[in-house]
C-alpha cells in the first residue's frame, strides 16, 4: 500500500479506536504502525498527523450534532487559554501520543 | 538513541498528563477526548426531539412536553410521579447547580473543589446548616406524603445520574475532574436551609452595640430604629394616600471617650469575626459592607423583592392582577427553573421551581396566584455566654448552673477522601458558640428550629383561593415571607408569614445576657399578629421589604434597621395614579426608572443652592454641576447623564453626614444608616450631625455639607467619566453582572446594560450581581394568563441555546407569555420542542 493509503487507514483507525477504546488509542496505533512500517522514516510525522486528523474528524462529527465552536469559546475562556489554543491543544495531544509512540518504536527497532 | 529517548520522554509525558491531573488542569486524555470529553458536550446542548425513558417507581406513564421556551410541562397521574419526573428533568438541566447547593449547605465543597473552599465549609458546619436540615427531614413522620413526594423526586434525580452517558456529564464536573454524588431526599431541606440563610438572616445587635459606644444609645436607636421614619407599610392603613413621615429629630451624636472608642472598635472587630465565621457562598448579605465606596447603596436591600396586586375594580380587564419580582443574586444558571406540573384532580401548578426540590414556591394554579417578598424580620439573636474555659469551653453558665457545651469535631476531606483539616466547633442550647473579641457569643436563629416548609409549599400549590392559600400556609416558618395572592374570584391578600420569636424584652436588637434563661425566646407570635391584609378598600396591595406594619396602627416588634421604603412608595404611587391597571402597566412597572429617593435629595440641593447664592459662595462650577441635575428627568435610564452625578452626590452627602460613625484613624464606618435616616436628617438643617468633626473651628449645617458634597461629586464624576457631562452615561457606572455559580470566565454574562438605580423597582448595587431574578404578571381571568421571564435560561449547559436565551428579554423589561396547557394535547406541535415519555413498566416504545 502506498504511504497515503497507510496514512488514511491510520486516520480512520485513530478515529474508530478512540471512539471504541478511549483517548490512549493514538499511542497504541502509532506504535503499531511504526512496527509495521519500520523502514519509513516519516512514520513518526505521519503518525502525528494521523492522530490530529483522527481526532479532528471526530470533532467534525460532533460539530454535526452540536455547537462545537461554542464549546471551544466557553471552555477556552474558562481555562483562560482561548478557543484557538484549546483546539490546537486538542489536536496536538493525539499527535504527541501517536508521534512519540511511533518514534519510540522506530528508534528501538533501529537498534 | 537520542530520538528514542526524546520519544520515550514525550510519550511518557503525554500519557501522564493524559491520565493524571496537573495542578488545576484535569487529566487531558478524558478531558479532550472528542467522543466523551468536553467536545461531546456539544451533542447534548439541545434537547432530543423524542425520548422514552424507563424508570422504576412510576405508577403510570408520565408525559413531559417542553414548550418553545424550554419549559417542561409534566403530565402525571400522581404527585409523586410528577415529582419523580421533575427530579429527572432538573437533573438533566441543572445537575451541577444542585450539587453545588447541597455541598455549600452541607459544608463539603472541599470534596468538590479542594482546600480553597475550606473556610466556607467550616462556616456552613459552624452554622449547623446541614445538621438543621437533617433535623427537619428526620422530623417528618414516616407516613408523611411530603416524604413520599420528596423521595420520589430524588429517585428521579438519581435515576438520571445513573443513566448518564459520558457526553451527559456537565462541563463543570469535567473542569473539576469530578463526578456527581448520589443525592438524598433530605437534600431538599438543605436547599430550604440555604434559602433561609439567603433571605432570613438579618442581624443588627452588634452594629447597634458598636454605635451605642460611639454615639450614645439615643442616637444609635435613632440610626437603627425599630420604627422606620417613613411609613409605607405592607398592611395598608385605611384612608392613607401618602407615606407617613414620622416627625423625628435625630439626637446629637455623643462625643465618645477614649475607652468608648476602644470598646466600639472591639465590637466592630467582633462583627468582622462573626462575619468571617458565618459567611457562606451565595450569601448576598455582606456584613462587612461598611466601607466608603458606594455608600448610598448601603441601605438598599440587594436581596429584596417587589410584589403587588390589584383587585378587579382597579384593573382595566375587570380581573385581579398580580405581579412579582424576587431580587436575588443573579447567576448562571439561574436560581429558578420554570416548570408546569399537572396531576388531574390533584394539582395544576405553573411557576418557578428551585432545583433540588419538587416545589414551586412562586407561581399560580388555575385558581390563585402567589408570590413572595422577604420580610426582613429579626429572627437572629446573640447571647453573651459565660464559659468555663476561654480557649476551649466545655461548660456554659445558665441561671447559676453549668451546662455542657456541645462539642463537635468536624473533619474536612478533599475529593480523594484525604483529610485536609479538622475543626472543633461548639454550640449551646441556643445555637453555635463563637469566639469573638467580646468573648463567647452564641447565636439563635429561627431557621435552625424544626419546621416543614416542604409540606407547606406543597399545600399552598393546591390552594383554591386566596383565603385557602393562607390557611394552607399558616405553618410556614422560614424564611419569613410577605406572601401576596390574587384569585379568580377577584380577591387579593397579603400576609407576612413566618416564625416571629417573642422576646422577654420585647425587642431583639440587643446582645442578650446568656447567663439568664429569662432572656431566651418565650414563644412565637400568634398568627393574628402577623402583618396581613385582605381585600383592602384601596383595591391594591404592595410589598417591597419595607416595615410591614405602621407601629402607629399596631406596635409589635418585628425588627429594626428596616430598608428604605422607596420601592414600596413607588409601587403604591403607580397604583394610586392608575385606577385601571393593565397587564402591560404591571409589566412596565417592573423596570420603572424613577426612585422616590430622588426628590428628597434634589430638595436639599435646591435649598443649599439658595443658601450659597445668598452668601455669594455659589460658583460657576457649582452652577454647571447643578444644571446637569436640574435638567434631569429623574429617570435612571442607561443613557442618563445626570444619574452618575446624582449617585455621587448622594454618596458624598452620606459621607459628610455620617463622619461621626468612622472610627478615629480608620476609613470605615462601624455601621451606615439606611437612606431614609439620611433623608430624615436632611429635613433638619441645623442638626448636630451635619457638623463635620474634622473641622473643629467651624460648625457646618446641612446646606454647607450638601454644597461641599456637590463639589466633591462634580470633581469625582468628571474624574471618572470625563469633563463633558453630556457624554456621561449611567450605564458607564452601573451594569449588571450575571456570573456563573463558580464565576468561571466565559460562563457568565457580564456588563449588561439595564434600567436600574438606587430605590427604583429594579434596583442595583455596585457590583451589579443582584437584581430581579424572576419577573411575572398574572391575570386572574376565568382562564388564567401569565407572562414572565428571568435573566438566564432553562439549561445549565453553557453551550446550549437555552443557557442564557432570556437575558436580552429581561434586560429590555419584556415578558414572554407563558403557555399553560390543560393537557398534553393542548401544547401544539409548533409550540413543542421536545418530549419525554416516562414509562411505568419498562416497556420500550
Amino acid at each position: 500500500m502506498g504511504r497515503l493509503v497507510w496514512f488514511l487507514t491510520l486516520v480512520v483507525a485513530v478515529a474508530l479506536g478512540t471512539f471504541a477504546f478511549g483517548w490512549a488509542t493514538p499511542a497504541v496505533l502509532g506504535a503499531a504502525w511504526a512496527a509495521v512500517r519500520r523502514d519509513d522514516a516519516f512514520v513518526p510525522l505521519l503518525a502525528s498527523l494521523a492522530g490530529s486528523a483522527g481526532w479532528g474528524a471526530l470533532i467534525g462529527v460532533q460539530a454535526m450534532s452540536g455547537p462545537v465552536a461554542r464549546v471551544a469559546d466557553v471552555v477556552g475562556a474558562a481555562m483562560q487559554v482561548g478557543a484557538g489554543p484549546l483546539m490546537v491543544l486538542t489536536l496536538a495531544f493525539p499527535a504527541l501520543l501517536a508521534g512519540s509512540a511511533a518514534g519510540l518504536v522506530r528508534g528501538l527497532a533501529a537498534k | 538513541m537520542l530520538t528514542s529517548v526524546v520519544s520515550a520522554v514525550a510519550l511518557a509525558a503525554a500519557l501522564f498528563v493524559g491520565a493524571m491531573p496537573v495542578g488545576p488542569v484535569p487529566p487531558l486524555g478524558g478531558f479532550l477526548n472528542p467522543m466523551t470529553g468536553i467536545w461531546s458536550v456539544a451533542s447534548t446542548a439541545e434537547l432530543p426531539d423524542e425520548q422514552t425513558v424507563t424508570l422504576t417507581g412510576f405508577s403510570a406513564d408520565v408525559e413531559v412536553k417542553y414548550d418553545d421556551r424550554g419549559v417542561p410541562h409534566i403530565f402525571a397521574t400522581t404527585e409523586a410521579d410528577a415529582a419523580r419526573a421533575l427530579g429527572w428533568v432538573h437533573a438533566r438541566d441543572r445537575l451541577f447547580q444542585m450539587e453545588l447547593i447541597q455541598r455549600a449547605v452541607a459544608g463539603t465543597l472541599t470534596e468538590l473543589v479542594g482546600a480553597r473552599a475550606l473556610p466556607l465549609d467550616q462556616n456552613a458546619r459552624r452554622m449547623m446548616m446541614g445538621a438543621s436540615a437533617d433535623a427537619k427531614w428526620n422530623a417528618l413522620p414516616d407516613t408523611s406524603s411530603t416524604r413520599v413526594v420528596v423521595t420520589a423526586y430524588m429517585d428521579g434525580l438519581n435515576a438520571y445520574v445513573a443513566s448518564m452517558r459520558p457526553q451527559d456529564l456537565p462541563l463543570e464536573y469535567r473542569l473539576l475532574n469530578a463526578k456527581p454524588r448520589v443525592f438524598e431526599p433530605k437534600d431538599t431541606y438543605y436547599l430550604l436551609m440555604r434559602m433561609s440563610q439567603t433571605l432570613s438572616y438579618q442581624e443588627a445587635e452588634l452594629r447597634f452595640a458598636a454605635l451605642e459606644q460611639l454615639i450614645g444609645r439615643d442616637a444609635a436607636s435613632a440610626l437603627l430604629p425599630s420604627e422606620a421614619p417613613i411609613q409605607e407599610p405592607i398592611e395598608p392603613v385605611p384612608g392613607r394616600t401618602v407615606a407617613r413621615e414620622v416627625p423625628v429629630t435625630l439626637p446629637a451624636p455623643m462625643v465618645p471617650t477614649t475607652p468608648q472608642v476602644a470598646e466600639a472598635k472591639r465590637i466592630r472587630d467582633a462583627v468582622v469575626q462573626i462575619a468571617r465565621q458565618t459567611a457562606m457562598p451565595m450569601n448576598a448579605r455582606d456584613p462587612l459592607n461598611t466601607d466608603l465606596t458606594d455608600l448610598l447603596t448601603r441601605g438598599e436591600a440587594v436581596v429584596g423583592s417587589n410584589n403587588w396586586a390589584v383587585s378587579p375594580g382597579r384593573s382595566a380587564s375587570g380581573f385581579a392582577l398580580l405581579a412579582g419580582d424576587p431580587h436575588l443574586e443573579l447567576t448562571l444558571p439561574s436560581i429558578w427553573y420554570e416548570a408546569h406540573l399537572v396531576v388531574p384532580g390533584v394539582m395544576d401548578v405553573y411557576g418557578v421551581s428551585l432545583p433540588l426540590s419538587p416545589i414551586i414556591p412562586i407561581g399560580f394554579n388555575r385558581d390563585v396566584a402567589w408570590t413572595m417578598t422577604n420580610t426582613g424580620n429579626d429572627v437572629v439573636d446573640y447571647y453573651k455566654e459565660q464559659v468555663d474555659d476561654s480557649l476551649s469551653p466545655r461548660k456554659y453558665r445558665v441561671d447559676g448552673e453549668w451546662r455542657d457545651v456541645t462539642v463537635r469535631e468536624e473533619v474536612f476531606a478533599d475529593a480523594k477522601g484525604k483529610v485536609i483539616a479538622r475543626d472543633t466547633m461548639y454550640a449551646t442550647h441556643r445555637g453555635p458558640l463563637m469566639q469573638t473579641s467580646l468573648g463567647w457569643l452564641s447565636q439563635r436563629w429561627t431557621a435552625r428550629e424544626v419546621s416543614d416548609e416542604g409540606s407547606v409549599f406543597r399545600l399552598g400549590m393546591r390552594a383554591t383561593s386566596s383565603t385557602d392559600f393562607y390557611t394552607r400556609t399558616s405553618e410556614f416558618k422560614t424564611p419569613a415571607q410577605n406572601m401576596l395572592t390574587a384569585d379568580r374570584q377577584g380577591n387579593i391578600g397579603i400576609r407576612s408569614t413566618g416564625r416571629y420569636p417573642m422576646r422577654p424584652e420585647g425587642r431583639g436588637d440587643l446582645v442578650q445576657d446568656g447567663t439568664l434563661s429569662a432572656y431566651d425566646w418565650n414563644g412565637n407570635q400568634p398568627l393574628m399578629w402577623y402583618p396581613q391584609a385582605y381585600n383592602p378598600t384601596q383595591g391594591y396591595l404592595a410589598s417591597a421589604n419595607q416595615q410591614p406594619i405602621d407601629p402607629q396602627a399596631r406596635n409589635q416588634y418585628h425588627g429594626s434597621d428596616w430598608p428604605s421604603p422607596w420601592r414600596a412608595m413607588r409601587i403604591n404611587s403607580i397604583l394610586r395614579a392608575n385606577p385601571k391597571m393593565t397587564v402591560d402597566d404591571m409589566r412596565r412597572a417592573h423596570t420603572d426608572p424613577r426612585s422616590e429617593l430622588t426628590p428628597y435629595i434634589m430638595t436639599a440641593l435646591n435649598e443649599a443652592k439658595a443658601a450659597a447664592e445668598a452668601v455669594s459662595t455659589w460658583t460657576s462650577d457649582d452652577a454647571a454641576a447643578y444644571d446637569v441635575l436640574a435638567q434631569w428627568n429623574g429617570e435612571f435610564t442607561p443613557t442618563s447623564n445626570a444619574a452618575p452625578l446624582f449617585m455621587s452626590l448622594g454618596t458624598e452627602i452620606a459621607a459628610g453626614a455620617w463622619d461621626e460613625l468612622v472610627l478615629p484613624g480608620e476609613n470605615r464606618r462601624v455601621a451606615t444608616p439606611q437612606q431614609m435616616i439620611l433623608v430624615t436628617l436632611m429635613r433638619d438643617k441645623a442638626n448636630a450631625w451635619w457638623d463635620v468633626r474634622s473641622t473643629a473651628d467651624v460648625v457646618e449645617n446641612r446646606d454647607v455639607v450638601v454644597l461641599e458634597a456637590l463639589r466633591r461629586a462634580w470633581t469625582a464624576t468628571r474624574g471618572r467619566l470625563g469633563n463633558e457631562p453630556s457624554a456621561w452615561k449611567w450605564s458607564d457606572v452601573r451594569r449588571v453582572n450575571v456570573h456563573h455559580l463558580l464565576k468561571l470566565p466565559g460562563f457568565g454574562r457580564e456588563s449588561l446594560v439595564v434600567t436600574s438605580g438606587p430605590g427604583t423597582l429594579s434596583p442595583s448595587e455596585g457590583a451589579g450581581t443582584h437584581g430581579a431574578s424572576w419577573r411575572f404578571v398574572v391575570e386572574l381571568a376565568p382562564e388564567i394568563r401569565a407572562w414572565g421571564t428571568y435573566p438566564g435560561g432553562q439549561s445549565g449547559n453553557p453551550v446550549s441555546s437555552r443557557y442564557a436565551d432570556r437575558i436580552a428579554m429581561w434586560q429590555a423589561g419584556e415578558l414572554a407569555e407563558l403557555r399553560v396547557p390543560l393537557a398534553a394535547a393542548d401544547l401544539t406541535p409548533e409550540h413543542t420542542t421536545a418530549r419525554v415519555l416516562f414509562t411505568a413498566n419498562g416497556g420500550a416504545r
